[in-house]
C-alpha cells in the first residue's frame, strides 16, 4: 500500500539545515496497525505529514497503491488526501466555531456527498462513537475524551483507508486513552490501516509492528 | 456547504462583536457616504434627459474672441434661430427661449408675482418633451395670447376648476391652451407658464429681427447623422455676414451638458446649474471613503487571521481545497458587506434629509422606480465584499496546515502590507483634510477681502414703476436712510459687450466691456472713490446723455494715457469720460475686475439704499410703508447687498460642508481601523510588554514605544498626501481669479491633527497594556 524510498525531509533556516528524517526506506501493507515510536525531536510528526500528504520530502519516492505521490500537484495531493487519509491529532483540532453534528459533516461536505446520505453518515458516526447526545454542542463543550472520540469520528466518516494518528492519546487520561485504543483496535479488525505515534508501551502494544525513529533514522 | 459557511460567518461575528462592529460600523458608514453621492451624481447626470429628442437638441453658445481672450455667452443675436432654419436643411427646428420672475400675473382675484414666466418660439413642446395633461402640444402656443400653465399653477389660480380656456393677464389677456404636468426638477428649463415669444416685443420691448439684440438662448434640433462641427461653423458663418465687425463665433452645446458643462456670461435662467467638475470630485470622494472602508476590513480581518488560521487547517485536513477557502472566506465578507448594506441603508434614510437640505434637490431611496439603484447597491455591496475579502482569503487560503499543527505559525507575514494600507488610507484622508480646509481658508479669505465697496446696511429694491423722484423724497425724510441712488447694484451677473470705439484705438482691437447704470448718488451710497476727475453730478445736466465714468480696469484695456475728456462711442451713444473710479469687485471673486463703463441712469427701475446700522427692523418697515404708497399692485421685496453676494459662494460654501461631513467620515473610518488594528498588536506584544515591565521600563515609555510605529505611518502617510493634496486643491483654486495661497501651515496642521488623532486613537490601547500588571500576561508560558 506504501512504499517509501529515501525519504529525507530537512528544514533550512539561513545555512544551518535541520534533518527532520534522513533516508527513510519503509513499507506498510493494507490492514496493518502500526505504531512509530521515538523520543522528542526525534522526526515522528514529520513522518506521519508526510505519509497523510500535508507535507512534501525535500527528496526521496513515495508510492501509495500504484501513485507516485512525490510527483503529484498540491491540488492532486489534496484529492488523494481528502479520498483515502484520516487523520488524528494530540491536540484533537476540531473547528471550535461548528458544532459536534457540523464538525463530521464537513469532510462530507468538501466530498460532495449528497444530503441524504450525510445525515445518514452522522448520525451512524454520532451512534457508533456514543457521541449522539452531544450532537449540537460545540467542542469546548465537551471533555478532551469527547473532543478526541468526535476527532477520530470525523477521521473516519469518509470511510479513509489509511488513520494518521500523531499521539492521539496524549492530552487523555487513561481511561479515555483506553477507549480510543479500543475504537482503533475495531476500525484495524473491519480492513483500515492505521500508523499511530505514541510514547506508551501500552498503546504500542495495540499494534502489531512498531518503527522505532531516533534524530530522523530508523533504528532497530 | 453554503449553509456550513453561513454558520461560520455568524459565530464568528457573534464571537468577536467588537471587531465584527468596527469592521461593519467602517463599511456601513463608508457605503452610506457612497449611496449619498450616488444618488446626487445619478439625478445631477439625469438633467434634460427625459427629452424624446434629448440627444439632437443642441444649445447655441456665443464665442466672443477679443484681444487677450475668449468669453462665451449663453445667447445670441434674436433673429439667429430662423435664419438658421431657413437656409441648413441639416437643422430640424430651432426654438428661443427667455425666463422671467417678478412678473405681475392676474387671473379673476388672483394676483401673484413669483411665477416662472417662459417665452419661447410655438413650436417649443415639439422641440421639448412636457408632457401635457390638457391641450395639444403641437398648437397650444401657435396663438399670439396663449399661455400654457403648469399643474400647479393651474392649481394656485384655478382650484378645481378647469383652466382650459381660461383668461390669465400678464399686461395682457393671455387665453389658456394647455396645462403641462409640473416641470421635472431634472430639467435646466424652469417656468409655471409659458407665453409665445412674439409677444416679447410688447412686453420687453425687443426687437426679434435685430442682430444687435442678444436676449434670447437659443435652441436647435439636428438631423440625427449631422455633425455639430460642421453646423456651427456655418451658424458662425450666418453671424459674421449679419454682424461683420461682431468677433463672435457659435459652439454647440449638446443639451445634456447644459446643467454640468456650462460656464457662461447671461445665462441667468439656468435652473440650479451644476459643475461635472463637483460631480467628478465628490464621485473620487465617495470611492475613496469606500476604499478606505475596505483597507478597513482588509486589515482586521487579515488581523484577525490567526485566529481563524486552526479553522483553516482543519479544513484543508478534512479535504477543503485552496479554493475552497478562497470561497468560503471571499462569501464571509460579502455577507458582511450586504450586512452593511442593511445599516448604510438605514443611515442613508436617515441621512438624505440632511444631504436635500445641501444639495437643494428632493433625492429618495425608491428601488421601485429605480433599477440602477437597485443594481448600483448591489454592485456596491458586491464589490465592496470581493475587494475587501480579497487579500484576507487569499492570505488565509495560503495557509498550509502543517505549519498551523505544528504551532509555529505566525501571522507576521502580512505586517508589511498592512502597514501599507494603513498608510494609504490615512493619506486618503489626509487629502480630505486638506482639502476642507483649503476650501475654508480660501471662502474666509471671500468673506475678508476687500471688495473696494462698502456692502454692509445697502440694501436694493425695485421701484414698481413709481415717481423715482418722489419715492426719494419721501424716503429720506427718514434720518436712518442715509443715502439713495437709482442706480444698479454690484454684484450681479457679469454681462459684457463689444463694439467699444474710443479715441485712439487700433482698428479691429476688441475689448469686452461691462456697462452699469448709476446716478450721482451712487458713490456715496456705496462709499466708492474717484481716482481721477469727477463722478456724475447734478451741477452738470448733460451728464444724463453726454458724460460716461469708467474704472481703471477699463483705462488698463483700451490703453489710455489721459483718459478724462476723451470721446467714447458705443452703436447709437458718443459720450466723454469725465473720471475715473478706483477699481472694485463689481462681481464675484470667481472673476478677475473688468472694464466697466458706468453711464447716467434716468428712470431706472433698481434702487440702492443705504441706511443707518440703528433701527434697522424700524427703517425697513418705514421702506415698505413708504413704498406701498407709491405701488399699488406689487409686494414690496428686498435684498441686502452682503447677503447677495454672499449668495454668489453659495456652491463652494456647501461643497465645503460636505466636504467637511466627508473627512469627518473618512477620519472616524480611518480611526476605527487604527483602533481595531492597535488592540489587535497590543494583544499580541503583551507578553514583551510584561517582560519589559518586569524589567523595569516605566509607563510611559511603554506608551511611547507602542505609539512611535503609528506615528511613523501617519508621518509617511502626510509626505504622500501633501502633493495630491496640493495639485489637487490647487486646481480648484483656479476657479478664483482672487485666491489664497495654499500655506505650509495648512500641511502642518493637518499633519498635525492626523497625528494627535492618530495618537489618541492608538494611546488607549498603550496605556490599557502598560498599565496592565505583567504577571497576568506571563502566567501562561
Ligand atoms: N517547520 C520547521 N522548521 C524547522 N525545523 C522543524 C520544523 N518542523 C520540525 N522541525 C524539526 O524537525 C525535527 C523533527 O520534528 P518532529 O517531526 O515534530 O518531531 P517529533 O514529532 O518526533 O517530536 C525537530 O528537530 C524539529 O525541530
Ligand atoms: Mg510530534
Amino acid at each position: 500500500m506504501i512504499k517509501l524510498v529515501d525519504i529525507t525531509k530537512y528544514y533550512s533556516s539561513g545555512y544551518v539545515k535541520t534533518f527532520a528524517l534522513r533516508d527513510i526506506n519503509l513499507e506498510v501493507k493494507e490492514g496493518e496497525f502500526m505504531t512509530v515510536m521515538g523520543p522528542s525531536g526525534a522526526g515522528k510528526s514529520t513522518l506521519l505529514y508526510i505519509l497523510g500528504m500535508l507535507d512534501t520530502p525535500s527528496s526521496g519516492e513515495y508510492h501509495f497503491f500504484d501513485q507516485k505521490v512525490h510527483r503529484l500537484s498540491e491540488k492532486q495531493l489534496s484529492e488523494l488526501h481528502k479520498n483515502h487519509i484520516g487523520f488524528v491529532f494530540q491536540s484533537y483540532h476540531l473547528i471550535d466555531d461548528l458544532t459536534v453534528y457540523e464538525n463530521l459533516e464537513t469532510p462530507l461536505l468538501y466530498k460532495k456527498v449528497k444530503g441524504a446520505e450525510r445525515k445518514s453518515k452522522v448520525a451512524e458516526m454520532l451512534d457508533r462513537f456514543q457521541v449522539v447526545a452531544k450532537k449540537d454542542l460545540f467542542p469546548n463543550q465537551l471533555s478532551g475524551g469527547q473532543q478526541q472520540k468526535v476527532a477520530v469520528a470525523r477521521a473516519v466518516i469518509t470511510n479513509p483507508k489509511l488513520i494518521l494518528a500523531d499521539e492521539p492519546t496524549g492530552n487523555l487520561n487513561t481511561k479515555e486513552g483506553q477507549e480510543i485504543m479500543e475504537l482503533f483496535k475495531e476500525l484495524n479488525e473491519e480492513g483500515t490501516t492505521i500508523i499511530q505515534v505514541t510514547h506508551s508501551e501500552k498503546n504500542a502494544s495495540y499494534g502489531r509492528r512498531i518503527v522505532n525513529l531516533l534524530d530522523g533514522w530508523i533504528v532497530d | 456547504m453554503f449553509k456550513n459557511y453561513l454558520k461560520i460567518a455568524l459565530r464568528n461575528i457573534k464571537k468577536y462583536k467588537g471587531y465584527s462592529f468596527i469592521n461593519m460600523a467602517g463599511l456601513a458608514v463608508g457605503m452610506a457616504c457612497c449611496i449619498l453621492l450616488f444618488l446626487w451624481v445619478q439625478d445631477e447626470l439625469s438633467y434634460d434627459r427625459f427629452h424624446e429628442n434629448a440627444d439632437e437638441i443642441y444649445r447655441v453658445i456665443s464665442e466672443i474672441h477679443t484681444a487677450d481672450k475668449i468669453t462665451h455667452n449663453a445667447r445670441t443675436p434674436n433673429p439667429l434661430g430662423p435664419v438658421v432654419k431657413e437656409k441648413y436643411p441639416e437643422v430640424i427646428d430651432f426654438i428661443r427661449y427667455q425666463g422671467f420672475v417678478g412678473w405681475l400675473v392676474q387671473a379673476g382675484d388672483k394676483s401673484f408675482i413669483n411665477d416662472n414666466l417662459g417665452t419661447a418660439d410655438p413650436s417649443f413642446f415639439e422641440m421639448f418633451t412636457f408632457p401635457f395633461l390638457k391641450g395639444d402640444p403641437k398648437t397650444a402656443l401657435s396663438e399670439r395670447y396663449s399661455i400654457v400653465i403648469s399643474e400647479n399653477m393651474a392649481k394656485k389660480y384655478f382650484g378645481h376648476e378647469d383652466p382650459m380656456g381660461k383668461i390669465i393677464r400678464i399686461g395682457k389677456d393671455f387665453k389658456v391652451t394647455g396645462v403641462i404636468r409640473n416641470i421635472p426638477e431634472n430639467s435646466h428649463l424652469h417656468f409655471d407658464c409659458i407665453i409665445p415669444i412674439i409677444n416679447m416685443e410688447y412686453h420687453w420691448e425687443t426687437d426679434l429681427k435685430d442682430w444687435e439684440d442678444i436676449r434670447f438662448y437659443t435652441y436647435i434640433q439636428l438631423h440625427k447623422k449631422s455633425s455639430p462641427e460642421d453646423v456651427s461653423e456655418k451658424i458662425s458663418g450666418i453671424i459674421k455676414e449679419h454682424l461683420p465687425k461682431s468677433p463672435t463665433k457659435v459652439y454647440l452645446q449638446p443639451l445634456t451638458d447644459v446643467h454640468l458643462r456650462s460656464d457662461f456670461e447671461a445665462d441667468l435662467d439656468n435652473y440650479n446649474q451644476g459643475s461635472m467638475a463637483y460631480v467628478f470630485i465628490f464621485t473620487m470622494t465617495a470611492l475613496g471613503i469606500l476604499l478606505i472602508a475596505c483597507i478597513n476590513f482588509m486589515n482586521l480581518s487579515t488581523a484577525r487571521s490567526a485566529n481563524r488560521a486552526k479553522e483553516v487547517g482543519m479544513r484543508k485536513i478534512a479535504g477543503a481545497q485552496r479554493m475552497d477557502i478562497i470561497k468560503q472566506f471571499l462569501g464571509e465578507s460579502i455577507l458582511l458587506a450586504f450586512i452593511a448594506l442593511i445599516f448604510a441603508l438605514l443611515l442613508v434614510e436617515l441621512l438624505l434629509p440632511l444631504l436635500n437640505g445641501l444639495s437643494g434637490k428632493h433625492l429618495d431611496l425608491d428601488f421601485s422606480g429605480n433599477i440602477q439603484l437597485l443594481l448600483g447597491l448591489i454592485a456596491i455591496a458586491l464589490l465592496t465584499g470581493l475587494f475587501s475579502g480579497s487579500y484576507p482569503s487569499l492570505f488565509l487560503s495560503s495557509y498550509q496546515p502543517v505549519n498551523i499543527m505544528k504551532k509555529d505559525f505566525s501571522s507576521r507575514a502580512s505586517g508589511s502590507l498592512r502597514k501599507i494600507l494603513v498608510v494609504f488610507q490615512f493619506a486618503l484622508t489626509i487629502i480630505l483634510l486638506i482639502g476642507t480646509m483649503v476650501i475654508y481658508s480660501q471662502l474666509n479669505y471671500i468673506q475678508n477681502r476687500d471688495l473696494g465697496f462698502d456692502k454692509d446696511h445697502v440694501l436694493e429694491f425695485w421701484t414698481a414703476h413709481a415717481d423715482y423722484e418722489a419715492l426719494k423724497n419721501e424716503l429720506l425724510k427718514n434720518p436712518n436712510i442715509l443715502s439713495i441712488a437709482n442706480s444698479e447694484t454690484p454684484g450681479r451677473e457679469p454681462w459684457g459687450a463689444t463694439g467699444l470705439d474710443w479715441d485712439g484705438k487700433i482698428a479691429g482691437e476688441e475689448i469686452r466691456f461691462y456697462s452699469t447704470m448709476a446716478d450721482p448718488d451712487y458713490l456715496e451710497t456705496l462709499n466708492l472713490e474717484m481716482v481721477e476727475g469727477r463722478f456724475f453730478s447734478k451741477e452738470f445736466p448733460t451728464d444724463v446723455t453726454q458724460a460716461v465714468v469708467v474704472n481703471e480696469a477699463a483705462v488698463r484695456a483700451m490703453g489710455m494715457e489721459s483718459p478724462v475728456g476723451k470721446r467714447l462711442r458705443f452703436r447709437e451713444w458718443e459720450v466723454t469720460i469725465i473720471g475715473v473710479i478706483k477699481d472694485f469687485h463689481q462681481t464675484s471673486l470667481h472673476n478677475p475686475i473688468e472694464p466697466l463703463v458706468f453711464r447716467h441712469s434716468y428712470d431706472f427701475p433698481h434702487v440702492l439704499a443705504k441706511i443707518s446700522s440703528k433701527n434697522v427692523p424700524e427703517t425697513l418697515v418705514f421702506l415698505e410703508k413708504t413704498w406701498k404708497k407709491f405701488v399699488k399692485h406689487y409686494p414690496f421685496t428686498y435684498e441686502f447687498l452682503d447677503e447677495k453676494i454672499d449668495n454668489f459662494y453659495k456652491t463652494e460654501r456647501t461643497i465645503g460642508k460636505v466636504f467637511q461631513y466627508f473627512t469627518s467620515v473618512a477620519i472616524l473610518i480611518a480611526c476605527l481601523g487604527l483602533f481595531g488594528l492597535a488592540s489587535f498588536m497590543t494583544e499580541r506584544r503583551t507578553k514583551e510588554i510584561g517582560i519589559r515591565k518586569v524589567l523595569g521600563a516605566k509607563v510611559s515609555g511603554i506608551i511611547l514605544l507602542l505609539s512611535r510605529e503609528f506615528t511613523k505611518w501617519i508621518l509617511i502617510a502626510n509626505i504622500i498626501a501633501w502633493p495630491v493634496a496640493y495639485l489637487v486643491a490647487n486646481e480648484w483654486l483656479q476657479n478664483f481669479a482672487y485666491r489664497i495661497n495654499i500655506g505650509l501651515e495648512i500641511f502642518i496642521f493637518s499633519a498635525a491633527l492626523a497625528l494627535v488623532i492618530a495618537i489618541l486613537t492608538v494611546s488607549y490601547q498603550a496605556i490599557k497594556a502598560a498599565i496592565a500588571n505583567p504577571v497576568d500576561s506571563l502566567r501562561y508560558e
